[in-house]
């Protein structure tokens, strides 16, 4: 990296510049890829914690994601550009749909462990219709965005490349609920319970576990998880209305391609994803969305359960 | 097993009931206004994607989250064959079926080796990635503009001749489907849909019996797709969206999955909500997702079903 600003074109002296350029452009869009992973894993993350615990794949998932970005918008607007205001919405989206979440699992899931799993499809598919109309009356069609808060905007540079603090902080946070969730879950008392409620809930409860309880708990965690996806996305670009559909999609991906229920292959799919998706644009930008359904049904021909899923 | 089947008592019955609900389909355009003409027209093509839809997820337990694809496959069919290459009428309607069986051909070989939650994952994710496709392709397919002014002969510029028209195809549809789910065929793909492991056990090709029936679900929902351009004279890209394939899920929950006539209430009574609550309120999505909810958890039997089970009840006691 050169002291000096200047343009690309004027950059590209001799060969060994064009080199240099094209590792820049090469490393820019291998982060940016990074970085999309990341933020996908942190959404998929909290949608396998209760894929695993209650048996149910929460639809909705993406639609929390979404509804945690509004709220965050709001929030953004109501208080001035500081970092302390910026983590303190992180931590309101994520105590918010953290209760959002238990509620939906008091209300509504606790009557459908035993269902039919096409009817427990079915009402998680309604409440995406719910969330969207509830967003739209809310704060109406229009795309929303705010400006990058000031400390996030800096750049930081590493020996020879350069990284916004922005990208550095999804890719910390990322770390963080990676991290976090596996020392939660191999390392403390709690994530015992959730892993013998994941394996047999039943047995569990008969174990004198409250695993109602637990699973308000988990289902809360998870939609919180989403919560603090959503907030930190909100600066990246515009909010819109498509972003529940976007992030499902970009979900069934990373979790049929990992292995549904399986956090390493979660973190693997949403690597994968993330970089089709940043290369994909460089080579195909009209169609640049499809190159992840190419990759789910190429590992579904090879490996039917994904990369890392165990057969039932 | 049965709950399918006509039991051999009711055959009277229900022959009166067929004849008079015939009779009054046919007699339709005579006494009513235009309006419900074709307000019928559309009940009866959603109803056959309806029953589509149902064979899916009624007769063989798959839930298909991307049946819109073969709706608007069928759709673009018909009418990118019309303007682009300018092909007749009768091999341009037939052509949209086709389409749809070779399409789901190529998707279920993708998707019914997957089960459950998988492979209505994956159903979503083909019907996205075909949407996005036929949404990008501007030249194509007109993008979000659609195809407009799609030729029909004159004689169904009429509505009462379209009505006439989509009936007489549905019936026919309707008839295939009844043979089919009635068949042997059709008593397999009810036996996958309870035990699977048994089935298999028995030294049958699970697979094989679910791909065909998503093609076959895929065949009929295109014939749908291509009746609806019919009546629409117009290709829209909402066709193959997500919503569009929501509603035949809708009318299966509705009117009961697990009976062969009950998609067909639900079509009713989807199609009357459309328009009621298009005039009369802008939160359609919001209502349907309640509805669906309360639907889902309180009578997962649909009204067909639970009044079937009410009937029965009372013949046992």
């Amino acid at each position: 990296m050169r002291s000096e600003r200047c343009g690309v074109s004027e950059r590209i002296g001799s060969l060994a510049d064009l080199h240099e350029v094209r590792g820049e452009i090469m490393f820019n869009i291998f982060i940016s890829g990074i970085i999309y992973s990341s933020l996908v894993f942190v959404v998929a993350s909290g949608l396998i914690l209760t894929l695993g615990s209650l048996r149910i794949i929460n639809l909705a998932h993406g639609s929390l994601y979404m509804l945690a970005a509004y709220l965050a918008y709001s929030f953004f607007q109501l208080f001035p550009d500081h970092p302390l205001y910026f983590f303190l919405v992180l931590l309101i989206d994520f105590v918010l749909l953290g209760f959002l979440g238990a509620a939906i699992e008091v209300t509504l899931f606790r009557r459908i462990y035993r269902s039919d799993h096409i009817l427990q499809l079915v009402i998680t598919f309604g409440l995406i219709w719910i969330a969207q109309d509830v967003i739209r009356g809310a704060w109406g069609v229009g795309l929303k965005a705010v400006p990058m808060p000031e400390f996030l905007s800096k750049s930081i540079t590493f020996i020879d490349y350069t990284i916004s603090g922005y990208n550095l902080l999804i890719i910390v946070v990322a770390l963080f609920v990676g991290v976090g969730l596996w020392f939660l879950l191999s390392r403390t008392n709690a994530g015992m319970i959730i892993r013998a409620i994941t394996n047999d809930a039943d047995m569990t409860n008969c174990l004198g576990i409250n695993v109602p309880m637990w699973r308000t708990l988990i289902l809360g965690l998870g939609c919180g998880l989403a919560g603090v996806a959503g907030a930190l996305v909100t600066p990246w670009g515009s909010l819109g209305l498509g972003m529940d559909w976007k992030i499902l999609m970009d979900l069934v991906i990373v979790i049929v391609v990992g292995g549904m229920g399986s956090f390493t292959g979660a973190v693997i799919g949403a690597l994968i994803l993330g970089q089709v998706n940043a290369f994909g644009i460089l080579i195909l930008p009209k169609f640049a969305i499809v190159f992840g359904f190419i990759v789910m049904a190429i590992v579904l021909v090879i490996r039917p359960r994904g990369l890392l899923g165990r057969p039932e | 097993m049965t709950a399918c089947r006509d039991s051999g008592g009711h055959t009277y019955k229900n022959l009166f009931l067929w004849l008079g609900v015939l009779g009054v389909l046919c007699l339709l355009p005579f006494v009513s206004s235009r309006y419900y003409v074709y307000f019928f027209t559309e009940v009866i093509i959603w109803g056959l994607f309806a029953l589509s839809f149902n064979l899916l997820m009624g007769h063989s337990g798959m839930l298909s989250f991307g049946h819109a694809t073969f709706f608007g496959i069928g759709a673009y069919t018909y009418a990118l064959l019309t303007k682009k290459a300018a092909l007749q009428f009768s091999l341009a309607l037939a052509a949209a079926p086709v389409v749809g069986l070779f399409t789901s051909v190529i998707i279920g070989i993708f998707c019914v080796r997957n089960k459950g939650l998988y492979f209505s994952f994956l159903t979503l994710a083909f019907g996205q990635m075909v949407y996005l496709i036929l949404y990008r392709w501007y030249d194509f397919t007109g993008g979000e503009d659609g195809i407009i002014n799609v030729a029909v002969p004159q004689w169904l510029m009429n509505i009462t001749n379209t009505y006439y028209f989509a009936l007489a195809i549905s019936l026919l549809c309707l008839f295939l489907l009844r043979t089919i789910t009635n068949s042997a065929f059709g008593a397999v793909l009810h036996a996958i849909r309870d035990n699977p492991e048994r089935v298999k056990f028995s030294g049958l090709k699970v697979i094989r019996f679910q791909l065909a029936s998503f093609s076959i679900a895929g065949f009929f929902g295109a014939m749908a797709g291509g009746l609806y351009v019919i009546l629409m004279k117009a290709a829209f890209i909402e066709y193959i969206g997500l919503e569009i394939g929501l509603l035949p899920l809708f009318a299966c929950l509705l009117g009961g999955m697990r009976t062969f006539y009950g998609p067909l209430i639900g079509a009713v009574v989807i199609v009357a909500l459309d328009k009621l609550l298009g005039t009369y309120t802008q939160h359609w999505s919001a209502i349907t997702g309640i509805a669906v909810i309360i639907i889902a958890v309180s009578f997962p039997k649909g009204v067909l079903g639970f009044l079937k089970q009410k009937t029965l009840g009372k013949m046992s006691t």
